[in-house]
């Protein structure tokens, strides 16, 4: 299919912005860790994958303005934050706290991967074109994540101490991330957003779990209630605002300006 | 870095070097077609093996299209010139992968391989073997200890990201200059000024 039916655009667009939202602001984040990181090998991966987060959302926003009407660059800097579907675990500062900046990409890099997984088995063919591409680029940051928790968690005593504080601190905010967007059940569906083969949420903790438990790593997650309403449908913490200010600065300078 | 951060402070002594000797370099080389040869392309410090390929992945393979990645421990390897002195390899006869370079200052290049039970019977079948051509230098590696990615796995990147390049960002520059210089309101400003002038 490459025809969408009218009253699916909005909700693809709200899935589209769900993804690049929350890679655009993970993108930024980590972006401040260049020159910072640990060591030099991984000060220059960990940048490098931040630019991969920044690259994926641009061209999903790219895909969502076909719809929107809004070029790229509006939607990524021109919006107001409330119109943001950014998970609130995107927006935490980490305040420099290394194991903090890596369990938060091992949470978001394993939803990604399930989200693109599904989105690359779209009914509409340009989405599961760019999805299966990135779905696989994902996998590399995946096995990043997963790479690090593994040897932190088995490594030193105080590197074990520092990750099980940042799981801990983000556990109960992670579940977040799979709130359901507007119009989620429409493109469900219509196999826009095809059903999971395993619900979302249990193959998201199975697949955490299965490194943390190896890495002798404690992690409790639990469903939030369907209740809930955050960042997917324009709730957001205190910390977005200030963080869109900094980051669209320039643009809003001189918004029609083209470069 | 962000405005945001500029007061978070720093714990002193989180932000350190580890302690020398954790990390062991390894010489990486990238296959960039299905059937072209592992070329050359630096080193990375890592702890293991499979530390050593991950950076290596992310460091050489992902701007560029690159099929495949071996990440060598530099004792296996062993050369013709001083680079590479000694090596550790030595035991049951086995293949050894040969890595030539044809000019001073050129890339290393895999040419092929020999049957070799220590590292310098290997260097000289290899120059027996590919030294002919005149090659200015050859380092061998006991196949056994190359670390490879699967055949599958994604190395190089789907999305653009020539800004990042050197090149790429001439190009961007350059064309940016290009359609300002193009601008019509420019040669009209210029107008203006020179009949303010006179």
């Amino acid at each position: 299919m490459t025809q969408l039916a009218e009253n699916l655009k909005a909700p693809l667009v709200e899935l589209l912005l769900s993804v690049a939202d929350d890679k655009l602001m993970l993108g930024h984040r980590n972006s401040d860790w260049t020159g910072l990181g640990p060591i030099l090998e991984e000060d220059i991966a960990f940048s490098s994958l931040a630019q991969d987060e920044i690259a994926h959302a641009q061209i999903l926003y790219e895909l969502a303005s076909e719809f929107d009407g809004r070029s790229t660059d509006v939607l990524a800097f021109g919006r107001d934050p409330t119109e943001f579907r950014c998970a609130e675990i995107v927006e935490l500062p980490d305040d420099f706290d290394w194991a903090f900046a890596l369990c938060r990409q091992f949470f978001c890099d394993h939803y990604d991967a399930l989200r693109l997984g599904r989105m690359a088995r779209s009914s509409y063919a340009p989405l599961a074109a760019i999805a299966a591409r990135l779905a696989a680029e994902e996998q590399v940051h995946v096995d990043h994540a997963d790479a690090w928790i593994t040897r932190l968690g088995t490594g030193t005593e105080d590197s074990r101490t520092r990750i099980q504080a940042a799981l801990d601190r983000l556990a109960p905010v992670a579940p977040m991330l799979h709130e359901p967007f507007e119009g989620y059940d429409e493109l469900e569906s219509a196999g826009i957003y095809p059903r999971p083969e395993t619900d979302m949420f249990e193959a998201w903790s199975a697949a955490l779990h299965a490194v943390t438990d190896a890495a002798g790593l404690t992690l409790t997650l639990t469903a939030p209630p369907a209740s809930d309403t955050g960042g997917r449908r324009g709730r957001h913490s205190e910390h977005l605002a200030p963080l869109l200010d900094e980051m669209c600065e320039v643009f809003r300078l001189e918004p029609t300006a083209a470069w | 870095m962000s405005k945001l951060r500029q007061d978070v402070e720093l714990v002193e002594g989180e932000i350190e070097s580890p302690a020398e000797g954790d990390f062991a370099p390894y010489v990486i080389f990238t296959r960039l077609t299905d059937n072209g040869p592992h070329i050359y392309a630096g080193w990375v410090d890592a702890v293991d093996d499979a530390m050593a390929l991950q950076f290596a992945r992310e460091h050489y393979g992902q701007d560029q299209e690159c099929v495949n990645i071996w990440a060598i421990p530099q004792p296996a390897l062993s050369g013709t010139e001083t680079a590479f002195p000694t090596s550790d390899v030595e035991g049951a006869v086995r293949p050894f992968e040969v890595f030539a370079q044809s000019k001073a200052g050129g890339q290393h290049i895999n040419v092929g391989s020999v049957e070799a039970a220590t590292s310098a019977d290997a260097l000289l079948r290899a120059r027996q073997q590919f030294g002919d051509s005149g090659a200015h230098s050859i380092w061998v590696a006991p196949r056994d200890r190359i670390v490879a990615t699967k055949k599958g796995d994604v190395i190089w990147r789907y999305t653009s990201q020539d800004y990042r390049m050197a090149r790429g960002y001439s190009a961007s520059v350059r064309e940016k200059w290009q359609k300002i210089r193009a601008e019509k309101d420019l040669t009209e400003y210029e107008r203006d000024d020179i009949e303010e002038m006179f």
